[in-house]
């Protein structure tokens, strides 16, 4: 069983309770044998495909499902008897064992409409992926000597030839640790970087950097007693440095249980812009944070409960524009803005017709102007995208159903490129990118990483 | 007469069906509260996993398919599907004889918090996933998970009744 934090008494007593139900529902048995399943005709999934006969074995097993699953919850499924041997399968399919994949993309930063890095993680190592206007291609990235999980969480460009991404990753004793690496325009390599004294969790959410050498990245770290602080990591030359930063104070009698910083975006060495949120047990708050070149310090947002922030992007020092939002209770979305002086909320609520769908909440922004920003985001129900004009929404359809955008860049507003993964029809959740032209978007494939 | 191929494939996904129908019967109670839904949904993601068997016997751990799958069969089934079997459960009271009966105040309880944080707690608690592998899963940030699972367990133990004091006893089922 993952431990990963310490839990209070009472927490550790719910956590109990929890699996003492699955352990007791896990003894439940009933009248529900292979042979009730391996006893139907089965159409394997190699089959599949465009060809009219394939199409015809893939209605069949959708009727297989729809015929079946009904019988079988009217508990009939033994009385079925068909054919044992499964007519399409006449010898084992090649046994090379694999994971599960489940793979995904973060992040996107693009220099134009046609030179883009994503990262992301696949299974358990980090992930890099190149596009050069006309497809994406993998980019191997390092996962530290020891390490048994690596993800990349974003990632910024400013030039061909440098990138920084951040992230984290898991030392061989389960602690996770802050992880940055960059790109020369040939290879990905890591760079050190420091990790809070003691803290068992640390890890880095957002980057932004103003020149190859000139990065600022946020996230957050688990302090001694397990409450999840901020952490912002500052890049002068090839040195990362912890920088202080912080935390609002919980009022009496209330117990602050996360506090993070997911996004960032800089416009100068001496004009940053991160936000995120912290939680209560009984609210989310949103949270913004200005560097002015020595110090952090908070910003007060428009803190109407329910939502945390996710992304910022700012045009300059006195242009940001931050989105979040939840997908939890009421499923806010928000989006707020920064004018130099006062952060103002545009948006946020459930929706209404016209605007973004209720059930969804707003993680990836990019902006090229002030008031030009396209939105991404996903719900219970699928993907998101939306342009923003610094008042209203325009909803744009995307070319997939079914997937989570985390995050978007554009260089224009003829030029984006959104990325997230999606669950395919075999169940593997798989990367996804998708660019917009100005007029629609469209999936533009993405290599398999393994 | 079946070939060989075949017989791998039939054998093997028989020991996969046995080796995990219990454990896919507990997470399905937690998803849908309801042990007759969860039968169905447990039958259903079987049946699914069977269809596609050559694919996913080639993977190191088909039971994480089987879980993605069995969530997104749970979460696309209508709410009608739901106020039925809520209905029904009001009209036939759980009894005694009921072997979830000491548990309904924590599926309830899980159930009333939100789905993403449902989920999270399961899977990270429950089905011992990492938060990075949560996060994965969820397609969520690895902060965003955390946040759910302190405030999922945080207002769980709180629904229970459960204080600092009397954690011990309230770690039992009722």
């Amino acid at each position: 069983m993952t431990m990963e934090e310490p839990l209070s008494p009472a927490e550790q007593a719910a956590v109990e309770r929890l699996r003492a139900a699955y352990a007791e529902a896990s003894r439940i048995d009933w009248p529900f044998e292979p042979r009730n399943v391996t006893e139907q005709s089965f159409h394997p999934r190699r089959h599949y495909g465009r060809h009219p006969i394939v199409v015809a074995a893939l209605v069949g097993a959708v009727t297989v499902a729809v015929l079946i699953v009904p019988l079988a919850h009217a508990g009939l499924f033994k009385h079925l008897v068909v054919p044992t041997k499964p007519s399409t399968v006449t010898s084992a399919p090649a046994r090379v064992p694999k994971r599960a994949q489940s793979s995904g993309l973060s992040a996107a930063s693009c220099i134009s409409a046609t030179l883009c890095a994503a990262v992301g993680s696949d299974d358990d190592a980090t992930l890099a992926e190149a596009w050069n206007g006309t497809k994406w291609s993998l980019e191997p990235s390092p996962n530290p000597t020891g390490s048994t999980r690596g993800s990349l969480s974003a990632v910024s460009c400013t030039s061909p030839t440098a990138c920084t991404a951040v992230g984290s990753y898991d030392n061989s004793t389960g602690t996770q640790l802050t992880l940055v690496e960059t790109w020369n325009g040939t290879t990905w390599a890591i760079q050190p970087t420091p990790n809070p004294t003691g803290s068992r969790h640390s890890s880095l959410s957002g980057v932004s950097c103003t020149s190859a050498t000139a990065c600022t990245a946020v996230g957050s770290y688990d302090n001694s007693t397990g409450t999840q602080l901020t952490l912002a990591e500052t890049r002068s030359g090839t040195t990362w440095a912890i920088q202080r930063t912080p935390n609002p104070q919980p009022s009496k009698g209330t117990q602050l249980l996360v506090l993070e910083l997911s996004g960032v975006s800089c416009t100068s060495a001496t004009a940053c812009t991160a936000v995120g949120g912290y939680s209560y047990l009984s609210d989310y708050l949103t949270l913004a944070e200005g560097w002015n070149g020595t110090t952090w310090a908070i910003e007060p947002t428009p803190n109407v409960s329910g939502a945390t922030l996710s992304s910022v992007s700012c045009t300059s020092a006195t242009a940001c524009t931050a989105v979040g939002g939840l997908s939890d209770g009421a499923s806010f979305t928000r989006v707020e803005v920064w004018n130099g002086e006062t952060w103002a909320m545009k948006y946020g609520g459930v929706a209404s017709s016209g605007e973004p769908p209720s059930g969804f909440a707003f993680i990836g922004v990019s902006c090229t102007s002030a008031t030009t920003c396209v939105v991404v985001g996903s719900g219970s129900t699928g993907t998101l995208a939306e342009a923003w004009n610094g008042k209203t929404f325009t909803y744009e359809p995307t070319a997939a159903d079914g997937v989570s955008f985390l995050g978007v860049s554009c260089t224009s507003v003829t030029a984006c490129m959104a990325v997230g993964s999606y669950d395919n029809s075999a169940g593997d959740t798989v990367t996804l990118a998708e660019a917009w032209n100005g007029a629609k978007w469209s999936v533009e494939p993405t290599p398999k990483a393994n | 007469v079946q070939d060989s191929g075949v017989g791998n494939l039939v054998g093997s996904y028989e020991e996969f069906f046995v080796a995990s129908k219990a454990g896919l019967m507990g997470l399905a109670y937690l998803l849908t509260g309801n042990v007759q839904e969860s039968q169905d949904l447990v039958q259903e993601t079987l049946l699914r996993a069977w269809r596609d068997w050559p694919h996913i016997s080639s993977y190191e751990d088909p039971k994480a398919w089987t879980r993605r799958v069995m969530h997104n069969l749970a979460v696309g089934r209508s709410r009608r599907a739901r106020v039925r079997h809520a209905a029904a459960s009001r009209e036939a009271p759980t009894t005694s004889a009921d072997p979830m009966i000491g548990h309904l105040d924590v599926v309830a309880a899980l159930h009333r918090l939100s789905p993403d944080q449902q989920r999270a707690l399961v899977l990270h608690h429950v089905i011992g996933l990492n938060v990075a592998e949560v996060a994965r899963e969820m397609a969520a940030r690895e902060g965003t998970v955390r946040s759910w699972l302190s405030r999922g367990r945080a207002a769980l133990a709180a629904d229970l009744g459960i204080e600092q004091g009397n954690a011990r006893e309230a770690g039992e089922p009722r």
